[in-house]
């Protein structure tokens, strides 16, 4: 109490002067990170409509923001003009015929205004008019290759959202044949306690994801660019032949006491013209074409979406297994002579499968 | 018609809370006189007081310093009249967050912005001297009896001494001794030239040392007159009040010798501080104060600290 | 009935104008004695101590409590609608707009309006306001004046500390249950500031500030002779000042996302 009082001044003084510097601190750190310090490079443009693209609405150039919309007012042509800046750091970017383009995502995640800049030697001079991608003057400077445009981006946004399902759908199928294989083969060693029935549902199961992927792919196939409908194709083969290896094993009641059994055993099924063995590696093949031709599309988004390669990656290793696995039942150990040894360098991932197999 | 009076009322009425506090009173009060305001519990006495102060404002009619309407003072004149004037309350009304030294340094501080710390300390000592305080100054209001707060209350009016002084029951809540050294002070202050105006009930003290007497009944004024005319008074509402006034016959105290060292101290202008240094000089008229500053400055030897923690917590 | 209800509306209405021109001697006299300043300057200070520096510790708490659980919300729930910028947002609006100042208020009112209430209305029954008269010490200029500022002065300054507590503190709290880098936090958090926010939550601070003090005077001052009038005048204090104050934010709230 009487610290208090006695340093009544000190202590009063302290906490005033803390919170201006607080205070000042904030408003300092907020100008700097608003831009209050720095020269914003003033130019015009127009909308048909300012919806999306209000005042305050961020410029970007592959990802970055390189200005923002200040103003917009619709004028007497019911046209909207719009005035924007463009911050110093990236003004020598604003080369003649630098235009703008809106675009809207499909998705619902809002409005993106993109720059674009010009292949003009000079800089867009200060105040100038930066046309619109889908206006007339934008149009003329885009037919003409005066506009360094990456490849539209309102088509690949529409790809990914058809490519991205579609990846998902495959990795379920290509997940699903593979615990299908892995019992079988766990069955064959005899190791397996679940009931056969519940691996054919479960491959029914994949043929039915496999299927909604095609509607899937179906409905967006007008859309979609021509790969994208080999695509398509590719994944009907897939489920056509998945649905052939099902039927030649839906039968389970059979399949364990010819297992069991010396003479029909598992020599027959796999020997009948390795039919099952076949069956499966065909629409295993189908698979890898069709992540091949996933992968060629995606190839083509420019390395924009890293985790569709990974999950490429992933589905090539999985079928890798899967042949693996096909090779051991075709080698089975009660018939001939194992795996054999893979030269490609295995993923770390599955060394402990690998173990389980041998 | 000449000088005007130091204090004047005219037709002031004053409302309070809804009920008639004083009905158009009217009366003056010249120099040096020292007037009585007498009537029982409830009359108008605080009331009259407060606002002949200037402390209350009246709702109708005028209060006038030597001429001048409180209403209509410049803020310099006001400060001015606050700075001649004194206000002894009935309850001391001392202020409860500062310490003593300070509630009675306020007025100094206040009015005397050039004294330094050590002419504010010396005042208020001969102040809380005069009244017979003689404890530590750093108490706060609330540890003292309210015998003691009333001698402090007086002892702030009249650090600054005063040429006007309004005492509202200046003995109540007082023992004998110190009732009897109030009686001293305002006989001294008379001796000086003094004008006090003074509400009480008490005939003992306006026989000592009233001049003029003023009688109220239920908020009016029913009589107002010298002493010697209010001794006189027969009308019996008002004789009700001031029936025990004696027809004087010696002469006053304070019309010859002062009664009691104390009166003789305060009559010397030294007494009250003009300058910080002790009065210097031969004569009997130095004798008392040096016989005072003596005191005082055992007193300052004593207690060093003067200018402590002013507190005020709210 | 009729002449009952213009009687209360006419008196409802001099009051008011009553305290109109209470709060216009008291903003007169707290600008005079910014500029003389030393008379009552240590009212103020002490003031500024009780109002302000005493109810740090409250308000902190409470800007951490609030900041911390936005801070939790914008990192768990938020994020699992892939909506977790949303929190800076809503950091700003919460702390820094509406709930910083309104708290801080309430937390002034309840220490500080109800104190300076029955400080007054103890005074003003102790006939010390009346003393001061008498002494030629304008009450308003040196009872008034000074607590009026330390109020306003204290509020502002503490809805500062409100949001630095509630911005930079609860970010220091939820590092312990979920780290964000401390540079992701501030760029995000002043890439949704705006001058508009700071400018509302300080003015809003002020006009509460403003609103607390010349209520709580005002209720204290109303207090004549009795001392049950004392607690009285402090309950009136807190009733209305709380009153005032959600009015006015509403006010200004309604200003700022209407106007």
């Amino acid at each position: 109490m009487r610290f208090r009082m006695r340093y009544a001044d000190k202590l009063v003084g302290l906490f005033v002067v803390a919170a201006a510097l607080f205070l000042a601190g904030g408003i300092i750190f907020l100008g700097a990170n608003q831009r209050w310090f720095s020269k914003d490079i003033r130019f015009e443009t127009r909308f048909q409509s300012a919806a999306g693209a209000g005042a305050g609405t961020a410029i970007m150039m592959r990802g970055f923001q390189v200005g923002k919309v200040t103003k917009v007012k619709l004028n007497d042509r019911n046209e909207v003009d719009a005035e924007l800046v463009i911050y110093d750091t990236y003004y020598p970017k604003v080369k003649e015929y630098s235009i703008l383009e809106l675009v809207t995502s499909p998705i619902g995640l809002g409005t993106q205004l993109l720059f674009h800049p010009g292949k003009g030697e000079a800089l867009a001079q200060v105040g100038s008019f930066l046309p619109l991608a889908d206006s007339e003057q934008g149009k003329d400077l885009i037919d003409q290759g005066l506009v360094e445009i990456p490849v539209k981006d309102d088509t690949i946004t529409r790809l990914l959202a058809g490519v991205n399902p579609l990846i998902e759908n495959a990795n379920k199928t290509i997940v699903t044949i593979n615990r299908t294989l892995t019992e079988i083969n766990r069955a064959l060693a005899g190791q397996s306690t679940g009931p056969l029935g519940s691996i054919v549902n479960d491959a029914s199961d994949a043929v039915s994801h496999a299927d909604a992927m095609v509607a899937d792919v179906s409905a967006q196939a007008t859309a979609l660019v021509t790969k994208a409908n080999a695509l398509v194709d590719s994944v009907n083969a897939i489920t056509k032949n998945l649905e052939a290896t099902t039927a030649a094993i839906r039968d389970p009641t059979g399949l364990v006491p010819r297992l069991l059994d010396a003479k029909g055993s598992i020599k027959t099924i796999l020997d009948d013209k390795n039919a099952l063995y076949d069956g499966i590696n065909g629409s295993i093949a189908e698979l890898q074409k069709t992540l091949k031709n996933v992968q060629d599309i995606s190839a083509s988004l420019n390395g924009q979406m890293p985790s569709i390669a990974m999950t490429i990656d992933e589905g090539r290793a999985a079928i890798k297994q899967a042949e693996d696995v096909l090779t051991g039942l075709k080698n089975n150990p009660l018939l001939k002579g194992g795996i054999p040894a893979r030269v490609e360098q295995q993923p770390q991932s599955m060394s402990m499968r690998e173990g389980q197999f041998r | 018609m000449g000088v005007a009076p130091e204090l004047e009322l005219r037709g002031v009425t004053c409302l309070r809370g809804g009920y008639l506090a004083l009905k158009d009173a009217s009366l003056s009060l010249a120099e040096g006189e020292t007037l009585f305001a007498m009537g029982g519990a409830g009359s108008g006495k605080s009331v009259l007081l407060k606002t002949a102060a200037g402390i209350g404002i009246p709702n109708s009619g005028d209060v006038l310093y030597r001429g001048k309407s409180l209403g209509r003072m410049s803020s310099r004149e006001e400060a001015a009249f606050r700075r001649a004037s004194g206000f002894v309350f009935q309850d001391a009304a001392l202020w409860a967050n500062q310490s003593l030294f300070d509630n009675l340094a306020l007025p100094a501080r206040l009015h005397e912005p050039s004294w330094g710390p050590a002419d504010v300390d010396r005042a208020v000592r001969r102040a809380a001297d005069l009244v017979g305080y003689a404890q530590d100054l750093h108490a706060r209001p609330a540890e003292l009896s309210a015998g003691e707060r009333k001698l402090v209350g007086l002892a702030r009016a009249l650090v600054l001494d005063p040429e006007l002084l309004f005492m509202d029951d200046p003995s109540a809540s007082l023992d004998e001794a110190a009732a009897e050294r109030v009686y001293d002070i305002i006989a001294a202050l008379k001796a000086r030239g003094r004008t006090v105006l003074i509400a009480s009930a008490l005939s003992e003290l306006a026989s000592r040392c009233a001049d003029c007497v003023a009688v109220l009944i239920d908020g009016s004024l029913c009589a107002v007159g010298t002493y010697d005319e209010a001794v006189t008074w027969v009308d019996p509402r008002v004789r009700a009040v001031t029936g025990r006034l004696k027809a004087r016959t010696a002469t006053p105290a304070w019309a010859g010798g002062l009664a009691g060292a104390w009166a003789e101290a305060i009559a010397d202008d030294s007494f009250f501080l003009e300058s910080a240094e002790p009065p210097t000089g031969e004569g009997p008229g130095f004798e008392a104060a040096a016989r005072l500053s003596d005191i005082i400055n055992d007193v300052e030897g004593a207690d060093v600290a003067t200018d402590g923690e002013k507190k005020d917590s709210s | 009935m009729l002449s009952k209800i213009g009687r209360a509306a006419i008196d409802g209405f001099d009051e008011f104008l009553y305290a109109m021109g209470f709060f216009a001697r008291v903003l007169r006299e707290s600008f005079l004695l910014l500029r003389r300043g030393q008379v009552g300057r240590r009212v103020l200070v002490n003031q500024i101590l009780f109002t302000g520096i005493d109810a740090l510790a409250i308000a902190a708490a409470m800007a951490l409590a609030i900041g911390a659980a936005i801070n939790l919300i914008g990192s768990s729930l938020l994020a699992e609608f892939g909506q977790g910028k949303l929190m800076y947002t809503i950091l700003i609006i919460v702390i820094t707009r509406e709930l910083g100042p309104l708290l801080t208020a309430f937390v002034v009112i309840a220490r500080s309006g109800t104190a300076i209430a029955t400080e007054l209305g103890g005074m003003a029954v102790g006939h010390e306001i009346e003393a001061y008269v008498a002494v030629g010490v304008n009450p308003i200029s040196y009872i008034a004046a000074p607590r009026f500022l330390g109020v306003v002065i204290s509020m502002t300054v503490l809805d500062v500390y409100f949001n630095v507590f509630g911005l930079i503190g609860s970010f220091v709290v939820v590092q312990l249950v979920h780290p964000i880098a401390f540079n992701e936090y501030f760029r995000n958090l002043f890439a949704v500031l705006t001058p508009g926010d700071l400018l509302s939550g300080v003015g809003k601070s002020l006009v509460f500030g403003v609103i607390i003090s010349v209520v709580s005077l005002y209720r204290g001052f109303a207090v004549e002779r009795s001392v049950t009038e004392v607690p009285v005048a402090g309950i009136k204090a807190v009733g209305s000042g709380f009153m005032l104050c959600i009015l006015a934010d509403v006010v200004m709230t309604s200003v700022q996302y209407l106007g």
